[in-house]
């Protein structure tokens, strides 16, 4: 079923009372109040239930209409607007400086939602006859009617009282007197119809223009005015000054014009020399600065140079000075010298002793005498060299001779020696060793071999051990022996080897070079530094 | 017995440039010199390798791959040097490549021979990898060096590892087998996401070959029968060779082979001492008589006999050629001798003169080879 809304029956009204005829349809149809509106009911003009903005919905209300309608009661309806309004009052008051200020005032109003019923208390009980006819028969409460019911009570005691304060020129974007205005209405409304369900939201005031304004627009725009014109008269006289420059200088021109136009060709040439010779002029100035500074700086030049010079004229000249003085010097000791010399002679020849030529003669006989004396000594000091040295060849032969001697005793000792020696110590001998010792070899050599060849042979081998043993005397010969070194393997060091072409099996000899030894194991010829044979690896040094 | 290093010391280099020398003079230690050492002049080093001689180097390509996903296979480019600096050819015989737990597999070699500062490629493929982690691989290189008609053979061997990365759905890995022998470049693996990836993380991709570090294997050397006996037994250059029966002067004096060349001559000729060619003498004699009607039969450089490859080698020079116990072998043969072998030089007159040759070992290692003369001994066994 489709709900018909139950509003006012106008824009202009703010509450309305539905009367019971407009209930006929009531239970055929489905009614809807707003949310922003509220519904009053009343029974028989007693109020029964409010229901106020959104908390309310028809359905609630019918339901409660429902359970009233039954018998013969009266019931009654009242809708209001919950929504803000505003309006509008014009305001008229004098200002501190006696000026009047006009404007409107601007109220944004309200019901209460909170107590829409005391909205009851504005309408008087007003039945509007349809005779009105900006109200339908109704009884209603229009938003002029709250209008008028406040405005008396704003005029004086808010917008006198804060108007005349302040001076007319000061009341315009005062937002400080609009919030007072505000405050003192918001007070004024709570106070007259403040319990009757009706608030203030907001004031806002439009002033109109005062005169003290119209006066100041006046000013300024006469000021402005007189600006213009004169911005407008300055604009005037520069054109004036230029537009006279422009024909000062057309005037000249043509002047010149007219003065190029009379002259004759020669004083065109002349004005054209004119122009030439200043040309020339200049440039033979310029050249002549330039001559100028290139003179000026040969003079310079020359000045230092000279400077230069002299200053190296007078080191000559010092110079000079002091070779004269030095020469000087050098006359006067000459002199002096001369004088000596002189005195010396006339002190001779006052003594009468010697005549000069005798004197003369004295001296060079006594320099023949001293250089006769140095050659004897040399004559003497080379003959006893010469003595010298034939005394010591003569020692030295003497000494080969008697070691010769020697030797040869020697040998005729060993060789007789020798008769009383075995083979074995011949050897022995032979590679430089002792008699003791070559005996003690001989010794043992006969202990350890049992046939002559192996006898020869131990011997070879310890001949060797005790040469590279550096055995002397029988003591050490017999101390190598004690210790065991009685192998020849591996000791035979340094003993000197044989020639290198002598082969291997062409026995051994003692008379080799000292750069090489012979291995007693393989009979190879290693060099003497060789520590092992190069042949066999057998060691070679102890 | 002098002291044994890793390499010979600068003093034994000074010595063995005395031809004649065959022990340091200084340190006492035995010279043993590489067989071309005509051409290196190297010495041999404790585990009888010339390191100027042989000098094999492994390297990974530039940009290889350096892990892939479960799943994947990878073909490695492997770069094989030769960096004698004597110009030195090296033979590279075999390469193997053995995975975690499976068999060594031998890898097909299209070249032998390395000259002397040369390079060759050869692509690894690795089998499919199954579980991710890290897989290790061994390389084994086996590498000769020759010399006229001797060969020594080494082994050596390297690691690679590589990282597989568990199969992620969200990541594609690629990798391109680059084939680019026309322009010289072989063969390369080419991984850009990785190499992507690696850059991102700041890794830097290996722009240069990577070298991979070789190590001797004597024990893959022997196993692999490249060097030694069967049964692992070795004949080292120290090995003594102890010379009996022999007339005084026939024989060099007991000790390792001592020969500048490292081959000892065998014959009638009179050794070299005394003017001749041989080392040892062989000649048929009877209480110290030379019997010459019986000699004569012997040539005069009848055999040769070296160590190499860690054996006693006969290599037969006689027209008439030898018998090695009851084998004939003819000229240019080369027998390795064992323990208990006897030579026999004559083979019309087998029992005129014989060798017999007898090890003493110790571990793995023979200490002393016994060469006994044997002349005119009766019945087959001497």
């Amino acid at each position: 079923m489709a709900s018909e809304p139950v509003i006012l029956s106008d824009p202009r009204m703010l509450a309305e009372f539905m009367r019971q005829s407009e209930f006929k349809a009531f239970f055929e149809k489905r009614y809807a109040v707003p949310p922003d509106y509220a519904a009053l009911l009343f029974k028989n003009g007693e109020l029964i239930d409010a229901f106020k903005g959104g908390h309310f919905s028809v359905g609630g209300v019918v339901d409660k209409i429902k359970s009233l309608v039954g018998g013969s009661t009266h019931l009654g309806m009242m809708i209001a607007d919950l929504k803000p309004f505003s309006v509008q009052t014009a305001l008229k008051a004098l200002s501190k400086d006696k000026v009047e200020i006009a404007g409107v005032a601007t109220l944004e109003l309200q019901v209460d939602p909170d107590k829409p019923s005391n909205i009851l208390g504005m309408m008087h009980g007003v039945t509007r006859s349809g005779s009105d006819p900006e109200t339908p028969g109704r009884k209603a409460l229009s938003k002029t009617d709250v209008l008028d019911r406040i405005r008396p009570h704003l005029s004086d005691r808010v917008f006198e009282a804060a108007i005349s304060r302040m001076n007319a020129a000061d009341v315009r974007g005062e937002i400080g007197l609009q919030d007072k205005i505000q405050a003192d209405i918001m007070l004024e409304v709570e106070r007259i119809v403040g319990d009757l369900g009706l608030i203030v939201r907001a004031v806002s005031l439009e002033w109109a223009i005062n005169t003290e304004e119209v006066a100041a627009m006046e000013r300024a725009d006469a000021d402005r005015r007189q600006d213009a014109l004169d911005h407008q008269l300055e604009i005037i006289k520069r054109e004036i000054e230029r537009e006279n420059d422009a024909t000062e200088i057309t005037l000249k021109s043509q002047v010149d014009l007219a003065k190029l136009q009379n002259v004759s060709e020669d004083e065109l040439k002349h004005m054209a020399l004119n122009s030439e010779i200043e040309f020339l002029d200049a440039r033979e100035g310029a050249k002549r600065r330039q001559e100028l500074e290139a003179l000026g700086h040969e003079i310079n030049t020359l000045d230092i140079e000279r400077k230069a010079r002299f200053d190296d004229s007078l080191a000559t000249a010092r110079n000079d000075v002091d070779l004269l003085d030095i020469r000087k010097r050098q006359a006067g000791v000459e002199r002096d010298i001369a004088l000596i010399q002189q005195s010396q002679a006339d002190q001779m020849r006052k003594s009468g002793a010697f005549t000069e030529v005798e004197i003369t003669g004295a001296v060079q006989k006594q320099q023949a005498d001293h250089i006769a004396r140095l050659q004897e000594i040399e004559l003497r000091a080379n003959e006893a060299e010469a003595n010298l040295a034939i005394r010591l060849s003569g020692a030295s032969t003497q000494n080969e001779i008697s070691v010769l001697d020697a030797k040869a005793r020697a040998k005729a000792n060993e060789i007789s020696a020798f008769k009383a020696m075995s083979a074995e110590q011949i050897l022995a001998i032979n590679a430089g060793l002792s008699t003791d010792v070559a005996m003690v070899l001989a010794e043992q050599a006969r202990a350890k071999g049992a046939s002559s060849g192996e006898t020869m042979q131990a011997m070879r081998d310890m001949v060797e051990a005790a040469t590279a043993a550096q055995v002397r005397s029988e003591e050490q010969a017999r101390e190598m022996f004690r210790m065991g070194m009685d192998g020849a393997v591996g000791v035979a060091h340094g003993a000197g080897g044989k020639d290198s072409s002598a082969a291997p099996a062409s026995g051994r000899s003692s008379a080799a070079s000292d750069a090489t030894v012979e291995c007693s194991k393989c009979m190879a010829v290693n060099l003497a530094k060789a520590n092992f044979c190069k042949q066999c690896g057998h060691k070679l040094r102890t | 017995m002098a002291r044994l290093t890793s390499s010979p010391g600068k003093c034994c280099f000074k010595a063995s440039l005395d031809r004649d020398a065959t022990f340091c003079d200084e340190c006492g230690a035995p010279i043993q010199r590489c067989m071309a050492t005509d051409e290196c002049g190297g010495l041999l080093d404790a585990a009888g390798c010339c390191p100027v001689c042989v000098a094999p180097e492994l390297s990974l390509d530039a940009g290889s791959a350096s892990s892939i996903k479960v799943g994947g296979s990878l073909a490695l480019p492997l770069l094989v040097s030769n960096n004698s600096p004597v110009g030195r050819p090296l033979f590279v015989e075999e390469l193997w490549i053995k995975g975690d737990d499976s068999e060594p597999r031998q890898v097909d070699l299209t070249f032998q021979r390395l000259n002397s500062e040369s390079t060759a490629e050869v692509g690894l493929r690795t089998g499919v990898f199954e579980t991710a982690g890290l897989h290790r691989f061994d390389v084994h290189v086996v590498v000769a060096t020759r010399y006229l008609w001797r060969e020594e053979r080494y082994v050596f061997t390297t690691a690679i590892a590589i990282p597989v990365d568990p199969d992620g759905p969200s990541e594609i890995v690629q990798n391109y087998n680059i084939h680019a022998d026309e322009i010289g470049a072989g063969m390369t693996i080419y991984n850009p996401t990785r190499i992507q990836k690696e850059r991102e993380a700041g890794i830097a991709t290996h722009a240069e070959p990577i070298r991979l570090t070789l190590r001797r294997a004597d024990t893959l050397e022997r196993s692999l029968g490249h060097r030694g006996y069967t049964g692992n037994l070795a004949v080292t250059k120290y090995t003594d060779l102890i010379w009996q029966g022999f007339d005084p002067g026939h024989a060099p004096l007991d000790g390792p082979i001592r020969s500048q060349t490292g081959v000892l001559g065998l014959g009638r000729a009179s050794n070299a001492p005394e003017g001749g060619m041989n080392d040892v003498r062989l000649l048929i004699t009877h209480d110290g008589e030379i019997d010459e009607e019986a000699s004569v039969h012997i040539s005069r450089r009848h055999f040769h006999l070296f160590i190499e490859n860690d054996r006693l080698l006969l290599r037969v020079e006689s027209q008439n050629g030898l018998l090695l116990n009851d084998t004939p072998w003819r000229r240019g043969k080369m027998i390795a001798l064992k323990d208990g072998d006897v030579i026999r030089p004559l083979v019309s007159r087998p029992n005129a003169i014989a060798l017999k040759v007898q090890f003493e070992t110790q571990h793995d290692e023979v200490d002393r080879i016994i060469l006994k003369r044997l002349v005119d001994f009766a019945g087959d066994r001497p």
